[in-house]
């Protein structure tokens, strides 16, 4: 079954006109904001295919600043973004560009830049404003934010998800879903854990404890 | 989550609760939370739609097609062959729809592009049968629930199914929360639910410039009608001789038949047509 609840129907509130090219495109910005920790002071914003093409039509780019500014896609000041960044200091570009066809459709890239630090994240938007992030920082992801979300990067040694799961348990808390990706060059590993309720603010002090992580995040959304 | 229509108007009509019980006991189940959540989650779409039906009309929109600006502004003129309500009605349901485009914040029932058929359809006949708050949010609890089963048999996207599964949908689940507002039978909401899927079976997505507008927002407005009509029928006895569920697996065959150009990819239909075209041209700079 495809819908559970009647809220996976009529529970989406968002802003218009379309849940795939506005709505979603607010929630992959909106993720990469939360996934960056901060307001971004520079950010490249590089749509790929039918957001290349119609973008300013659906207006996914007034959409895209709005979820950089870390509003949700259900926030009235979305269409007034742009003034918005100018006033908070975020400067951006949008670039239309291809990544190649093994991106789906409806792909965006975010380029955050602040001194040295670079973040980069791909999302896609696959239908009635559900996403997918699916790279950040070239490393493999695949979670859709709809529950809080628990992104971190560690060094590619046996024993450290052990250690994340025994913090987790720890802290009491049941897991969704888990999942793993590897760069076997950089020998760093990136995880990304679903959860079904709000994730404390404590996990990721112990998490950062651990000698090998070398980012966490926590994304309640 | 009932698995068809029929299995939950057998369960109705074995309860001696009201339909929208039906609803609450589901939704407590699926989400494993209480009563009051339920209710208070559904309170938040229907604030939302109603908040999208105020501002609709007071709004400064731009639209990227300047032809149809505001043209909802215009069924504020007094009717000819519709009743004062639902020309009103059709009205809300394109305001809203010009709301959505101008960014606005609204429900998708079921989607953005079929946002303002369930709002207009609900919230006017509160106002014709003088209903209670707490009457509404019951008869959204029936229309969402229908919403999900036609979900779960057919389809909710244009892309897979064209526009009877966007506005089609929007105004079954419009007919049944209004069949129970007026105090219909369950029998009676898969009656109309079938009449309401088949008038527009092989209805095809076919959006100019890929934009949610041309003819996207005059849908919404057959789709408030389609609503009415079909609530009407049913509640005068009407039936449908198509048991509603073989309607609904009826309309997903259909949508898979429809080609590609025909489902939300702005290349067939009115958007292949030559003025469809030059539209596209002038927003996008290309063809």
């Amino acid at each position: 079954m495809k819908y559970d609840s009647i809220f996976d129907v009529v529970g989406r509130i968002m802003v218009g006109p379309s849940s795939s090219h506005t709505a979603g495109a607010c929630r992959i910005a909106y993720l990469t904001y939360k996934i960056w920790g901060s307001l971004p002071k520079k950010a490249d914003i590089y749509l790929h295919g039918s957001f290349a093409e119609t973008y300013r039509g659906h207006k996914s780019d007034v959409a895209i600043i709005g979820g950089l500014l870390g509003w949700k896609s259900d926030n009235e000041r979305i269409p007034f973004s742009f003034q918005a960044a100018h006033e908070k200091g975020l400067n951006f570009t949008f670039h239309t560009t291809d990544l190649g066809p093994n991106y789906h459709p409806n792909s965006i890239k975010i380029v955050l830049k602040e001194e040295i630090k670079v973040l980069t994240v791909i999302g896609s938007s696959i239908g009635g404003g559900n996403i997918l992030i699916t790279e950040i920082d070239g490393m493999q992801a695949g979670f859709d934010g709809d529950s809080p979300t628990l992104v971190e990067v560690h060094q590619d040694k046996p024993g450290v998800l052990a250690k994340i799961a025994a913090e987790i348990a720890q802290c009491g808390l049941n897991v969704n879903k888990m999942h793993l990706s590897r760069n076997i060059r950089k020998k760093i590993g990136l995880s990304w854990i679903e959860f079904p309720n709000h994730i404390p603010d404590d996990l990721k002090t112990v998490l950062e404890k651990i000698p090998e992580i070398q980012q966490v995040r926590i994304i309640n959304v | 989550m009932f698995e068809t229509i029929q299995k939950w108007i057998t369960y109705c009509r074995s309860s001696i609760n009201p339909l929208y019980e039906s609803v609450i006991e589901e939704e407590m189940l699926t989400n494993e939370q209480t009563r009051e959540w339920v209710l208070a989650e559904a309170q938040k779409s229907l604030d939302a739609m109603r908040n999208s039906l105020e501002k609709g009309n007071t709004l400064d929109i731009d639209l990227p097609i300047k032809e149809i600006v505001e043209q909802s502004q215009l069924m504020m003129t007094p009717p000819i062959f519709l009743s004062k309500d639902l020309k009103e009605a059709v009205y809300w349901a394109m305001s809203i729809m010009e709301y959505s485009n101008g960014m606005g914040v609204i429900c998708a029932a079921p989607t953005a592009g079929s946002c303002g058929v369930f709002p207009a359809v609900l919230f006017k006949a509160q106002e014709m049968l003088k209903k209670s708050d707490e009457e509404i949010l019951h008869a959204f609890l029936v229309g969402a629930m229908a919403g999900a089963i036609i979900g779960n048999n057919a389809t909710l996207s244009g892309s897979e199914g064209g526009c009877q599964a966007e506005v089609g949908v929007a105004s079954a689940m419009a007919a049944a929360s209004i069949i129970s507002l007026a105090g219909g039978t369950a029998m009676q909401i898969g009656h109309a639910i079938a009449i309401c899927l088949k008038n527009v079976m092989g209805l095809v997505c076919d959006p100019v410039a890929g934009l949610v507008i041309s003819p996207c927002i005059k849908r919404n407005a057959m789709g408030v009608m389609n609503a009415f009509l079909s609530a009407e029928m049913a509640l005068s006895g009407v039936t449908s001789i198509i048991p509603v569920d073989e309607v609904i697996t009826s309309m997903m065959h259909v949508g898979l038949a429809l080609p590609v150009d025909l489902k939300e990819t702005g290349k067939g239909g009115i958007a292949k047509s030559p003025t469809g075209k030059r539209i596209k041209k002038q927003i996008f700079g290309s063809d």
